[in-house]
């Protein structure tokens, strides 16, 4: 898998490619709590290259959505796949989490136009 | 570098060549010894074992200088051997570099020099090797410490979850085959004023918090269920006690619980997330049970809506988890759903339908379970 991120000011992008499986959800973790410490707020997750998730994969996109959320900030998912959208359907994520198709979208959603 | 004096053994039938390193060795702070032959040198060591280094001379009478290093090395000796050879002896140095000695110096002009860079290089050397040495045992030590642990946990998961399942006018399957890492998956039934409860839940991850969850949540869902209420209820409650537990760690587990009442003689069944379930036979085929919520762990105030299917005698609920549809093949390929629900046959007894499909996804994968495998299936008889 590999990560690649972003920042500007309080906003990052991170782009993902590959399966977002267990060790590798890890590395995802790590550079989520590296980019709280350096007050982030606002993350764009470009999934459009993720091809797989597991539960260790969700269970990071759960903890860095409600770290987030208890920092007033916000996480938005740009663009899953299919394989990726049917697990965020089974496991109700999707009425959870953050999802937009476009990025017009997402960045709209993270400007504050919350709906 | 040594904070007590390296002691170094000189071994050459020329005394002149012994007094000259013995002298430059001792000026540049190493206690020296000498010997004057081979013979000599091996009982020095045998009875004194406390050299740090050893340099000797190849061309020796007696025990030339290659014996000496292939009888010390045979002895159990580790301590850094320095070879001294002549111009023409090349060919001899490195039959010894191969039955052990550590370098090789030449007996030129520059020997005072050359000795002390190699005896310090030598000498450096075996301190990283023993530090080497140290730490890889010490690794080797708490990986197996590590190892018994994880088999011990493994023993506690495997014992909190049910054995016997008898429950008057059913039958009952069911599998349990975790992967080699620590499992997340659990089921169980009881039964309860003629009711009887039976659940399937797969925590996320593969780690020790994620066995804890299951231990953790297995209790709490048997306690609830053996109290009051019905499904929807149940679990809503451990809902909130488990994300309580979890908090912000983004833990979760999917789970399917399920009452059949038999004075109703239906099923009422709460997926949370869980992958698609299977009501099997007898006579409507194979229905799909599908999530009426999300997983939990994630938000206290979430809720839970119910299928209330009729149970008919002769069909089988069928539960498992997605360690089984999930496998792949060496292709790459997931087993699916598709190829688990050909092999869902109403008419086999339970235990024979979970051996059926396990050996199938064997075949499939090539037993190689990258995720615990659990199945529970419930037939009505009667």
């Amino acid at each position: 898998m590999d990560i690649q991120t972003n920042v500007d000011g309080d906003t990052a992008e991170i782009t993902l490619s590959g399966d977002l499986v267990a060790s590798v959800a890890d590395e995802l973790r790590q550079q989520a709590i590296r980019l709280l410490e350096e007050k982030v707020t606002r993350v764009l997750l470009n999934m459009r290259c993720v091809d797989f998730i597991d539960s260790s994969g969700l269970n990071v996109c759960f903890e860095t959505h409600k770290q987030l959320r208890e920092r007033s900030g916000v996480i938005v998912f740009l663009a899953p796949t299919r394989a990726v959208s049917r697990i965020f359907k089974l496991t109700g994520a999707s009425q959870k989490l953050k999802i937009a198709a476009t990025r017009d979208e997402a960045i709209s959603y993270m400007k504050g136009d919350r709906n | 570098m040594q904070s007590e004096q390296t002691k170094v053994l000189v071994v050459d039938d020329d005394s002149f060549i012994r007094d000259v390193l013995a002298t430059i060795l001792g000026e540049n702070g190493y206690l020296v010894e000498t010997a004057d032959s081979g013979e000599n040198a091996f009982a020095q060591w045998s009875s004194n074992g406390s050299f740090g280094l050893i340099i000797s001379d190849m061309n020796m009478p007696g025990m030339s200088g290659v014996e000496l290093i292939t009888r010390l090395r045979q002895a159990g000796c580790d301590v850094p051997i320095i070879i001294l050879t002549a111009n023409n002896e090349i060919a001899v140095a490195l039959d010894a570099l191969k039955r052990g000695a550590n370098d090789y110096l030449l007996k030129d002009e520059n020997i005072q020099e050359t000795v002390c860079i190699s005896a310090s290089n030598a000498l450096e050397k075996q301190v990283l090797k023993k530090q080497n040495q140290k730490l890889l045992h010490d690794l080797e030590v708490e990986n197996e410490r590590l190892e018994r642990e994880k088999a011990l946990a493994q023993n506690v998961q495997r014992n909190i979850l049910p054995t016997e399942l008898r429950f008057d006018g059913l039958e009952v399957g069911s599998l349990y085959v975790p992967s080699d890492k620590i499992g997340g998956d659990f089921f169980d039934a009881w039964e309860k004023d003629g009711q009887v409860h039976c659940l399937i839940g797969d925590v996320s991850g593969h780690s020790t918090s994620s066995a804890l969850l299951m231990a953790v949540s297995k209790g709490i869902l048997r306690s609830l269920g053996l109290s009051a209420g019905g499904p929807v209820e149940i679990v809503q409650t451990a809902n909130r006690m488990i994300c309580d537990i979890v908090r912000d760690s983004g833990m979760f587990l999917s789970l399917l619980y399920g009452v059949f009442d038999r004075s109703r003689g239906e099923l009422q069944l709460v997926s949370a997330g869980h992958n698609p379930a299977y009501l099997v036979g007898p006579t409507r085929g194979t229905l799909t049970i599908n999530p009426t919520g999300g997983v939990l762990g994630w938000d206290a105030a979430d809720t839970w809506t119910m299928h209330r299917i009729p149970f008919e005698a002769g069909a089988s609920l069928v539960l498992y988890t997605d360690g089984l549809t999930e496998s792949r093949n060496s292709a790459g390929e997931e087993f699916g759903t598709e190829r688990l629900c050909s092999l869902l046959v109403d008419s086999a007894p339970p235990q024979k339908m979970v051996e059926t499909v396990y050996r199938a996804v064997s075949e499939f994968n090539g037993s190689a379970f990258s995720d615990d495998l659990t199945m529970f299936i419930m037939k009505r008889l009667r």
